[in-house]
């Protein structure tokens, strides 16, 4: 396959690198570091690019090597090189980045019950419900069979519900499901 | 898929993670620099039987700049290290030997990365009013820097302040310049306030 052209190259990223920097944001909880992993992820793409199939929708496919950029750098940030990544949990000394707090009481919220959370139950709240990605392609990007993303978005839900009903801070209609 | 308790428009809210246009034009600049063999954008004008003849005639122009640069070092000019290049940033560390560099692009708590128009004014000052210097330097480099520039391949170089003289020396080059006093003094300044906010960062 011949190597992108530039103009290709910049045009996917100025398409793509805002949401791709929303996702990684997301998992890392810090603006410089979502900003510098963004480019890491541009640069990665940029050389695989040939790798690129088509079988997926290309946003899809940035976001899985997103993905590997940010665990790989959760991974370096927590000393521990194979962290198990179905109990890591975010630092309780960790602040709630600003950009989330002018979203208002609720997304904030939100957002703090999603990161105590356990890695994997974040991951799969943030491409179902944040970037409401399909069963199929979070599977792809997750690297899960279906049926794993399934039975997890479900227990996610769960432990979410559970979360936001322990810190109190819930109103009864909100925890109402329909 | 079930209903999120009455959180999905937070959810929603939460796909939005605000992003400055001139964040996002920096990245992709940082990007370019972190791709080496990034693709030409000009197309190919010349047929492919003259390629082979325009290669022959630089190695030809280029084999009379660097003999003649040989003959004539003191003539050689700092000025053609930035010229009036578009800097898109700079990135600043201390240095550790006069062999090694530093200051390799990447963000660490190591090295600073400068955009700022006055410091690209001081420097670029400072480099083109230096001339070759035959001057024996003692001390250790200082300063590894390097100016990060559009369409053009990046300029590196070590800074010594050798008794209060400012020196420079290009990463390819051998030849050292002296930087005169007066912008050299404001040079070191800026690179001084650098360093120190590098030496606080934990």
């Amino acid at each position: 396959m011949e190597r992108i052209s530039a103009e290709a190259f910049e045009d996917i990223y100025s398409e793509y690198s805002d949401r791709i920097y929303g996702y990684i944001f997301l998992l890392v909880n810090d603006k410089e570091v979502a900003e510098d992993l963004t480019q890491d992820t541009f640069i990665k793409a940029y050389k695989y690019m040939s790798q690129f199939n088509g079988e997926s929708q290309i946003f899809t496919w940035l976001v899985r090597i997103s993905r590997n950029v940010a665990i790989d750098y959760l991974r370096k940030k927590n000393r521990f090189k194979f962290f198990s990544i179905e109990k890591f949990q975010l630092q309780s000394d960790e602040e709630t980045p600003t950009e989330i707090m002018i979203k208002g009481e609720k997304v904030t919220l939100l957002y703090e019950a999603i990161r105590h959370l356990k890695l994997s139950y974040q991951e799969v709240l943030i491409l179902r419900k944040i970037k409401e990605f399909s069963i199929k392609e979070t599977a792809e990007i997750l690297n899960w069979n279906e049926n794993k993303v399934k039975i997890t978005t479900s227990r996610a839900l769960a432990a979410l519900k559970k979360e936001l009903q322990k810190r109190g801070e819930i109103h009864e209609e909100l925890i109402r499901i329909r | 898929m079930k209903s999120s308790f009455g959180f999905d428009n937070s959810f929603r809210e939460l796909d939005r993670i605000p992003r400055s246009q001139k964040q996002k034009q920096d990245s992709l600049q940082k990007i370019w620099s972190g791709i080496e063999d990034r693709p030409k954008r000009k197309k190919n004008i010349f047929p492919k039987f003259l390629s082979a003849a325009a290669v022959m005639a630089a190695c030809i122009m280029f084999a009379f700049i660097i003999f003649s640069e040989d003959s004539t070092t003191g003539g050689s000019s700092s000025a053609d290290m930035l010229g009036d290049s578009f800097i898109s940033q700079t990135a600043i560390a201390l240095s550790e030997t006069e062999n090694s560099f530093s200051a390799d692009g990447t963000y660490s708590a190591e090295t600073a990365t400068v955009k700022d128009e006055k410091w690209e004014s001081t420097a670029r000052t400072a480099i083109n009013s230096a001339m070759p210097a035959e001057a024996v330097i003692d001390s250790k480099p200082l300063y590894d820097i390097q100016f990060i520039m559009k369409g053009k391949e990046s300029v590196k170089v070590k800074v010594w302040n050798e008794r209060g003289e400012v020196y420079f020396k290009s990463m390819d080059s051998e030849i050292m310049y002296a930087v005169p006093s007066e912008e050299g003094a404001i040079f070191i300044e800026y690179l001084e306030a650098i360093a120190h906010s590098i030496q606080k960062t934990p």
